[in-house]
């Protein structure tokens, strides 16, 4: 171990039940470096990391940091002696300030005489905060008052201001603005030139090809190989990457492959002069067969017009039709065959302690039922036939929801309306967080779903998804359309993303 | 080598059997208990248990305490409670006993303590969703309102207790609430796993924002379960009538906590959910009601009652609420 | 670490819930041909309760009983038929219950359906009596004190008389509560007024109407309605209802003659000419009375019977222990099985309850008149 070498793993064993998630991984941190874990789902780096961080315990194998044996019991001890971690999911505390929040667990530190000085801290956070440069978040406020992103920001300060040795970030850039982005890479720089280390965990290849030092690729809870900047840069990099985490080729056929922006004629979703939140007179005519993608920043107004769609908020003005009905409620929405799948997957789309089975036959339950009766077998047959046809990886579909990978939760997600046997479909990110292997399936079975006839309102900050799914793309801007765009094979992300800022 | 291979398999089995039993802890735990309950009295109790008398006695007490549990299934799995049944029975046992006594006729009385259920019902689901209250709160409204109407009744008449001038014991008899139980818990059973009630309710417990997105309209089914818990109550509150024949100041005033310890005891999360079974009434019940009756039929001195109890409650909830949480790979 | 901890805390409860039933295990026994009797009290402890568990745990080893004993509830009458049928289930041959209500009946039903006997203690059995006096498994029950009030009324009437008050309070409790308390007040006034026919214009003793406690302390604005009291007839529990009142006013110079008793120092420091001098009557009834439904029982579950046995189940009064003076409360403070709970202080000594079985020539008269012959100069007597 030469002094660089900050944290060591050798030979960790990981086992949940009979699934060996890691199969004796030996791995080095070094200082100075942002080295890049990637894999796909269920390639055992949430695992890996998490061993680190203290939230889990190895099955087997044995840790050094810092030239000593490295344990951690909880994640509380090991972000005290340096080894931090930023979780994809939301992990900041309800009802508290963001200053409380950041100082979480640190709060000793402003008390005199068993006093907390809460106007010290709010101060200090503040201070904190515009040290970062992010000028949108008030230390005062209850972080209930900020959006999924902006609390996200809160968790990196709050990491940060822990002065980590090493910090682990996993996946959280997905769920950052464009700004917040940026700003979170230089913050990431900072900590390198200072000597200490990052382990960034990511799906996004472009990211990682841009940010990391190092490269290591995961798959099935093996260590497939390391890349360093130098093979990083590389032209066909993406490609050896990709084939390293998935095994085979990934071949072209990652989007649609044709560019044909036609369909049928019949409207299957309007929007008449739709007036939601800060959206004036959003006019628009999705027909059957046809894919309209909705990009921009996040907060650009998109998520709202999806939710809009499916009858989750309260317009303003205009309305929603579909067959001449109006939209105006989940229910009415699903009875006229639209379907939703939301970003928030975890809170909004599933329900994580049901079962495979439970999740994909609720909203199939209204039709189910017959004199009050919902007849199992029914149930049964169709569960079996959405599993088989999205090939949802699971030993039951008993086997409850929370317990499967990222992308074989967006699978079921999915699974829910075409059970449904949905015309109309709005789906919010629907493949954030899922690795390329799912990607290029979920791809494939949206570009199906437009042969089928569907409608499909594709909302998504990946301007790459939209360029290669939709008919036609919005862009948003400050709660209005920017700019229209028609599918085309020149269209690159060049052209539109001066439309979005 | 077909030794080792056997050990292994030995080894899998038990892993299995392992990975079952700590998927499944809460219900193990219920389980545990009321055998745990039963084999411990069987043999405090000298064999007394399962003499004919003290299982006419058990039926008697846990018909009860099942009836009102198995309605109050639909509330618990959404994660809501109901802390006014109590009161609410004592005031529909007074009702039933004044209607009776001035028109003599029960089935009037059971209409109009069955309307009133119903109303309560739609009270607590309603008001609560209207006025964003959490359900304890409308519940312990409703709780004030009856306690303060039942001792306002009873003071009205100038008595301790008033008794009904109508012989009920047909309802005591075991083969009644035999038929009785296992009519409400079938009834039950099929709403609870074969409609659209049982199944909602338990999404809304589970996660109500998912379920409201599926197209639940949620303010609707929670009315309907707490009004389904409404028909309960008035049937258990006939049982509990049917008992003594009388009711006083404090006649049912404590099921509203009988039925929660009950169904925890049977191993339901108080947060509801998926996880939210109908055996968890039935086992709960008759766990509850036997710990009552065991103890005091081995001779326990009624103060270690107490302490025995809340100890054998403490141990079912720290083993069946100590769920894991199981990190997956991503 | 945390989890050893957790499972050690979890198998130390699981093994305290063992032990628990172990106890009970021993507890338990069984069957050598003991009769098991199940005594219902209304308190789970006190004086009284201590008292009683004393006085037939003394007696059970010679009179081969057994007792158990559980707490009923004053108002849930259904909560007391499952601990009624709780007791029946648990192998007892009879129950004596110091509480009557609208579960009497039903618990008697019980009693036919397992052929147990029900009697009551200190209780008059008001609700139910003239409906199960008649019925083969109610043994009768022994009143606290006296089944009318008039005697007592009449007593405290004569009292005060003597030591000369004039403005008198009245205060009782609900008549759907305590009916006698009616008659209490009754007698009193017809005795004031036996009195105040024949006294001199000045000395007439004049009564405030009857105030009725709902079970709630005295208002303090009653003291102030009532500005000239120099004493209070407080039927009900004064020392618990009025006493406190008066101290608060400061009002103690007002003499209270009340019924019920409390070992309670403050209420004993300042009894007859001790402290401030304002309680002068407390009352209370004996435990010793539960020989009655006692003897009643064991004789008919050994299946013997007096010569003078009633034909229908009896309503018993019971002498009570009237305490007016200091020396008598000191007698009764170091001498009465009730405050001392010491069995050897009890009026009937183990031989004294055995004679009075049916088996060993006891008699219903005499048992009558043991139960009767317990007032404050028996005791005295008994100490001489």
């Amino acid at each position: 171990m030469d002094n660089q070498t900050i944290l060591v793993c050798k030979n960790i064993v990981k086992k949940f039940g009979p699934v060996n998630a890691l199969n004796g991984v030996d791995f080095e941190v070094r200082r100075g470096e942002i080295r890049g874990l990637i894999g796909e789902n269920g390639s055992g780096k949430s695992t890996l990391t998490s061993i680190m961080a203290g939230m889990q315990k190895a099955t087997s194998g044995s840790m050094e940091y810092k030239g000593k044996v490295w344990n951690p019991d909880t994640m509380a001890y090991a972000q005290e002696q340096g080894v931090c971690m930023i979780l994809q999911e939301a992990a900041t505390i309800k009802g508290c300030t963001v200053a409380e929040n950041i100082y979480a667990g640190r709060m000793s530190e402003f008390s005199r005489f068993g006093i907390i000085s809460v106007r010290k801290m709010i101060k200090n956070a503040q201070e904190l905060l515009d040290s970062f440069g992010i000028k949108n978040i008030k230390a005062s406020d209850v972080v209930d008052r900020y959006s999924f992103e902006d609390r996200k920001m809160i968790e990196i300060v709050r990491a940060m201001s822990s002065e980590p040795e090493i910090l682990i970030v996993d996946e959280t850039t997905t769920a950052l603005s464009f700004d917040a982005r940026e700003l979170f890479y230089g913050l990431i720089k900072k900590l390198t030139e200072k000597n200490k280390a990052v382990i960034f965990i990511s799906h996004d290849m472009n990211e990682i090809l841009e940010h990391c030092t190092d490269l290591t690729v995961l798959r099935d809870g093996d260590i497939i190989g390391h890349l360093n900047r130098e093979e990083m840069n590389l032209p066909g990099a993406p490609e050896k990457i990709r084939f390293m985490m998935v095994g085979r080729e990934i071949g072209d056929a990652y989007y649609r492959s044709d560019f044909d922006p036609s369909h049928e004629n019949e409207i299957a979703l309007e929007f008449e002069n739709v007036s939601v939140g800060k959206i004036k007179d959003f006019s628009l005519k999705l027909h059957k067969g046809e894919i309209i993608g909705l990009g921009g920043l996040s907060g650009c107004g998109m998520r709202l017009i999806g939710r809009a769609a499916f009858g989750q908020e309260k317009l303003n003005g205009g309305k929603v039709m579909r067959n001449g009905n109006v939209i105006d409620s989940p229910l009415t929405a699903i009875r006229n065959g639209i379907g939703y799948i939301s970003k928030d997957r975890d809170t909004e789309a599933l329900i994580l302690s049901a079962s495979i089975s439970e999740n994909i036959t609720l909203p199939s339950l209204d039709s189910l039922s017959e004199h009050t009766f919902i007849d199992p077998r029914k149930e049964k047959a169709l569960v079996k036939k959405e599993v088989e046809r999205y090939l949802i990886k699971c030993n039951s579909p008993r086997q409850t929801v929370s317990t499967l990978s990222g992308g074989n939760k967006q699978k079921v997600s999915f699974a829910k309306w075409t059970a449904k046997d949905s015309d109309v479909l709005i789906m919010d990110c629907p493949t954030r967080g899922v690795d390329i292997g799912v990607k290029q399936s979920m791809y494939a079975f949206i570009a199906q779903m437009k042969k089928d006839g569907k409608a499909i309102l594709l909302i998504s900050e990946e301007l790459s998804e939209l360029i290669g799914m939709a008919d036609k793309i919005l862009i948003l801007k400050d709660f209005a359309v920017s700019k229209e765009f028609l599918r085309s094979a020149d269209l690159s992300e060049t052209d539109i993303i001066g439309y979005m800022i | 080598m077909e030794g080792i291979k056997k050990d292994k398999n030995m080894q899998n089995s038990f892993g299995k059997v392992m990975a079952y039993m700590k998927s499944h802890i809460s219900d193990v735990a219920a389980y545990a208990g009321l055998i745990l309950c039963v084999t411990v009295f069987s043999v405090t109790s000298g064999g007394r248990l399962w003499s004919s008398y003290n299982i006419s006695v058990l039926l008697e007490s846990v018909c009860v305490y099942m009836i009102v549990a198995l309605g109050a299934l639909f509330v618990y799995s959404m994660g809501y409670m109901d802390i006014s049944v109590g009161s609410q029975m004592g005031v529909y046992c007074l009702l039933i006993i004044l209607i009776v006594n001035a028109t003599g006729s029960l089935i009037l009385a059971f209409a109009v303590v069955l309307a009133l259920t119903l109303l309560c019902g739609a009270f607590n689901g309603f008001v609560a969703v209207w006025l964003k209250l959490p359900s304890i709160v409308t519940s312990l409204f409703l709780m004030f309102v009856f306690g303060g109407l039942q001792m306002l009744i009873i003071e009205s008449t100038g008595q301790n207790s008033i008794s009904v001038n109508l012989s009920l014991s047909i309802m005591l008899e075991p083969w009644f609430i035999l038929i009785s139980i296992v009519i409400v818990a079938a009834v039950v059973f099929y709403f609870f796993n074969f409609t659209k009630l049982g199944k909602y309710t338990k999404s809304i417990g589970a996660n109500e924002l998912a379920t409201a997105q599926c197209g639940v309209n949620t303010t609707k089914w929670k009315v309907i379960a707490y009004m389904v818990f409404g028909v309960c109550v008035a049937i258990g509150t006939m049982f509990l009538l049917a008992r003594t024949g009388s009711a006083g100041k404090s006649t049912g005033s404590s099921y509203a906590m009988d039925v929660m310890l009950s169904l925890i005891l049977g191993g339901m999360p108080l947060s509801g959910g998926m996880k939210s079974k109908v055996r968890s009434a039935i086992i709960g019940s008759f766990t509850y009601a036997l710990l009552s009756n065991g103890l005091i039929i081995s001779g326990v001195d009624i103060n270690m009652v107490y302490i025995i109890k809340a100890a054998v409650f403490f141990i079912v909830v720290a083993i069946s609420c100590r769920e894991k949480g199981v990190f997956l790979p991503r | 670490m945390k989890k050893l901890l957790k499972k050690m805390v979890l198998f130390v409860l699981a093994f305290a819930m063992c032990m628990g039933m172990g106890a009970s295990l021993t507890a338990c026994g069984g069957d050598s041909g003991e009769i098991k009797i199940g005594v219902g009290l209304y308190q789970d402890s006190g004086p009284a309760v201590t008292a009683t568990k004393n006085y037939l745990n003394g007696l059970a080893d010679a009179l081969n009983c057994k007792f158990e004993f559980v707490t009923l509830s004053q108002t849930n009458d259904e909560q007391n038929k499952t601990t009624a049928q709780s007791l029946i289930s648990g192998g007892c041959k009879g129950l004596i219950l110091t509480m009557d209500g609208g579960f009497t009946a039903s618990v008697l039903e019980e009693c036919r359906k397992a052929g147990v006997y029900l009697a009551g203690y200190l209780s008059d059995y008001e609700t139910s009596y003239n409906n199960i006096k008649n019925n083969e498994y109610f043994l009768g029950t022994v009143v606290d004190g006296s089944y009318t009030g008039y005697a007592w009324g009449t007593h405290v009437a004569e009292r005060i008389i003597a030591e000369g008050h004039k403005n008198i309070g009245m205060i009782k409790f609900p008549s759907y509560a305590f009916p006698h308390q009616s008659e209490m007040d009754q007698a009193f006034r017809e005795k004031i007024a036996e009195y105040n026919a024949t006294a001199a214009d000045g000395d007439k003793i004049t009564m405030t109407a009857t105030t009725e406690l709902q079970f709630q302390p005295l208002a303090e604005s009653y003291l102030e309605e009532n500005p000239n009291l120099d004493a209070i007839f407080a039927m009900c529990a004064g020392v618990d209802f009025v006493y406190p009142t008066l101290v608060k006013k400061n009002k103690t110079n007002i003499k209270l003659y009340t019924a019920g008793f409390s070992t309670d120092n403050d209420v004993l420091n300042n009894f007859g000419t001790s402290g401030n001098g304002c309680i002068q009557e407390l009352v209370f009834s004996n435990v010793e009375a539960i020989t009655y439904p006692l003897v009643m029982m064991i004789n008919k579950i050994t299946g013997h019977e007096f010569s003078d046995n009633p034909s229908e189940a009896q309503r018993v009064d019971s002498s009570q222990i009237i305490i007016t003076n200091n020396e008598q409360l000191n007698l009764v403070k170091t001498k009465s099985l009730y405050c001392t709970g010491n069995v050897n202080d009890a009026f009937l000594s183990v031989d004294d309850v055995k004679a009075l079985l049916a088996e060993n020539g006891g008699t219903h008269a005499k048992l009558v008149e043991a139960v009767q012959s317990m007032d404050i100069d028996d005791l005295a007597a008994l100490n001489n």
